[in-house]
């Protein structure tokens, strides 16, 4: 089986093995989350919350004030514990997967923090009035002015974080404004033990609810900024950049440090150029080559973004790399024959995907894409499909000047792949895209564990 | 396809077993107060100063709170007398009961979650309470303070009128009224 290195000047390149496989299950995260929760209600309860629900209306705010608190720590916690890239769940969810959770944690957080202010204030203002009370919660008892402060960040980050604000943001905006919930956490997290009553009259509690925090801190310290400071100190290399197609760019890294790397085709990185002005932005993109020891390529579009930084990168320059991430990799499909989907940059991923795919797999790939100038690695794919007894069809163009109305409907598909209910389908590309082959398939008749979507990294 | 082999039972049930008895083992583990306020009675104190003392004459001394203090409110240890009220001897109108030429009984401190009341309770020659004072109350939040400033008050005119410790609470104030009721039921059960 020939195997073409395109990119690569040494022809001894080894493919990495495949990063190991996490045995953590759904049940294990179940149990935390559930523990975790057990113990925070049952802290609440256990200090007479319960009983306190059917005392006076201030009795029960304080009781509710106490409990919204107590979740919306807990669920800041697990939020962060998401983003820690913790391998062993990183491995099993994937990191699109952690992300989508840590986002919705984040807005459940922010509905408890709302309703532990509203409760709070309300509490407080028995008897001597909202006024008051707001004035108390907001500087005149100890910490609250601290509190505050920390509150306004944890919420503007949450409302940054809405889908309305920040598809109005750039990454790093949002990144940098992101970074504010650490410290408001952190600059929080003093009140909650001296004011309410729940730590401050129970020494064991208070000791657990402290040594919860720090344990976070330094989970996040280990995993998060441990990574970024490994990543920095072993950079790799630019060691060849390829025109592709019009505005597309594909970089190869290297350097001694891949010998040891394990990755898979399929799985994406964060990258960042170590150059003067450019070195603080990460960015993720997915792998279009099977990765070998001699290089991890990535195939770039010019979106305008910060990704028009990296297609005018040059060969030397020393890249950073975080990673790999991902799960959506060939060890998804075992045997089955495979239907392989790209919608423009999308091809990266599915290009890298083929490489480790095999004859019995018979790859189907189908290549959409606007322009014709824009149809990158076409040369490669159809000598990849063609190696492995598969097939492969570009459909270019917009959708008006196609002679169908929808080249993902079921009909279409299972015209054009007849076998198409048993085959493993893999997407990579535009949401909207994805969504439109996902319908298609799932009418073609392939199982909905059968398909694979992966997101757009690049 | 991914999972070459399922994972066992046990493998599936065992750390949700173990986290949730630890879980619970430790929620059992915690105090568990019997409602959201606890009164406690500075009992040293008590002992020191619940006997009935000199009338006019004899002026409380000032309790110093006890390692047992501590324990209960971890940050708000009572602070020693901060409000004296004014001396027993401007004497306070009462009527029907006649002059408060009795006995003055100082309490021993309720020890409650935001802080500690402490009462000097004067009785007339019939042994009816005819002036109760507020030694010592929660004093270091601006919240306690307006509370206790506006049912303290009351609750010792009411106790007057009563001449018991069966009071009704001010609402906002029931913590307090938990504790003052407490102090002076012991002055109380100190001289029957």
């Amino acid at each position: 089986m020939s195997r073409p290195i395109t990119t690569s000047p040494v022809v001894t390149a080894q493919p990495l093995l495949p990063p190991g496989t996490s045995r953590v299950l759904d049940t294990d995260v179940g149990a935390v989350i559930g523990a975790l929760t057990l113990v925070v209600v049952g802290l609440w309860a256990r200090h007479g919350g319960v009983s306190s629900l059917g005392g006076s209306a201030t009795d029960v705010f304080t009781s509710l004030a106490s409990l919204t608190g107590l979740l919306a720590s807990e669920a800041g916690i697990l939020g962060l514990i998401l983003v820690t890239r913790t391998p062993k769940l990183e491995r099993r969810y994937g990191l699109d997967r952690l992300f989508n959770w840590h986002r919705l944690l984040g807005e459940l957080m922010a509905i408890f923090l709302v309703a532990h202010i509203v409760t709070g204030v309300e509490a407080w203002a028995d008897p001597t009035g909202i006024v008051s009370a707001i004035k108390d919660l907001t500087g005149r008892e100890p910490y609250m002015a601290l509190t505050t402060v920390g509150t306004a960040m944890v919420l503007i980050v949450t409302v940054t974080s809405l889908k309305i604000f920040r598809e109005k943001l750039t990454y790093e905006t949002w990144w940098f404004i992101h970074l504010l919930s650490y410290v408001g956490l952190a600059l929080s997290f003093s009140h909650q033990i001296v004011l309410g009553t729940d730590f401050m009259n129970d020494t064991v509690a208070r000791w657990f609810w402290v040594g919860l925090h720090v344990g976070v801190v330094a989970w996040i310290a280990w995993g998060r900024w441990g990574t970024l400071a490994r990543s920095l100190a072993r950079p790799l290399r630019v060691e060849a950049v390829r025109h592709e197609a019009s505005g597309v760019v594909s970089l190869t890294l290297g350097g001694s440090n891949l010998r040891r790397h394990r990755a898979a085709s399929g799985q994406f990185y964060y990258l960042r150029e170590l150059s003067p002005g450019r070195w603080w932005s990460n960015n993720p993109f997915s792998l279009s080559a099977e990765p070998t020891t001699s290089g991890l390529r990535f195939t770039i579009k010019d979106r305008g973004d910060a990704s028009r930084a990296f297609t005018r990168i040059t060969e030397g320059t020393r890249v950073a790399i975080e990673g790999p991430y991902g799960v959506c990799t060939p060890d998804l499909v075992g045997d089955d024959k495979v239907l392989l989907v790209a919608g423009g940059v999308g091809i990266g991923p599915i290009v890298s995907f083929l490489e480790q795919l095999r004859p019995e797999n018979e790859p189907v790939v189908l290549y959409r894409a606007h322009a014709q100038a824009e149809v990158a690695h076409a040369d490669e794919l159809e000598h990849l499909a063609s190696s492995r007894g598969g097939r492969f069809h570009v459909l270019v163009g917009a959708r008006t000047t196609l002679n169908v109305p929808d080249p993902f409907a079921a009909d279409v598909l299972l015209k054009t792949i007849p076998d198409m209910a048993e085959r493993v389908v893999i997407v990579a590309g535009p949401e909207s895209m994805i969504k439109a082959v996902q319908r298609g398939a799932r009418r073609a008749g392939v199982p909905f564990e059968q398909i694979h979507a992966e997101r757009a990294w690049w | 396809m991914t999972d070459q082999h399922k994972p066992s039972l046990l493998r599936q049930v065992a750390p949700a077993a173990i986290l949730t008895a630890a879980g619970v083992a430790f929620v059992s583990m915690l105090d568990n107060p019997t409602g959201t306020n606890t009164v406690s009675l500075d009992n040293a104190a008590a002992e020191d100063q619940a006997t009935p003392v000199a009338p006019t004459t004899v002026t409380p001394t000032t309790v110093t709170p006890t390692s047992e203090v501590e324990q209960v409110t971890t940050t708000l240890a009572p602070l020693p007398t901060t409000t004296v009220a004014p001396a027993p001897t401007d004497a306070p109108v009462v009527e029907s009961t006649g002059a408060c030429d009795g006995d003055l009984v100082t309490s021993p401190t309720a020890l409650f979650r935001w802080g500690g009341i402490q009462l000097q309770v004067h009785f007339t020659r019939t042994n009816a309470i005819c002036d109760v004072e507020v030694l010592q109350y929660p004093n270091d939040r601006s919240k306690s303070i307006a509370i206790n400033e506006r049912a303290l008050p009351v609750y010792n005119s009411e106790a007057v009128s009563a001449n018991s410790a069966g009071i009704s609470a001010v609402s906002g104030a029931t913590d307090s009224w938990e504790a003052y009721t407490a102090a002076l039921q012991a002055v109380i059960d100190s001289r029957s």
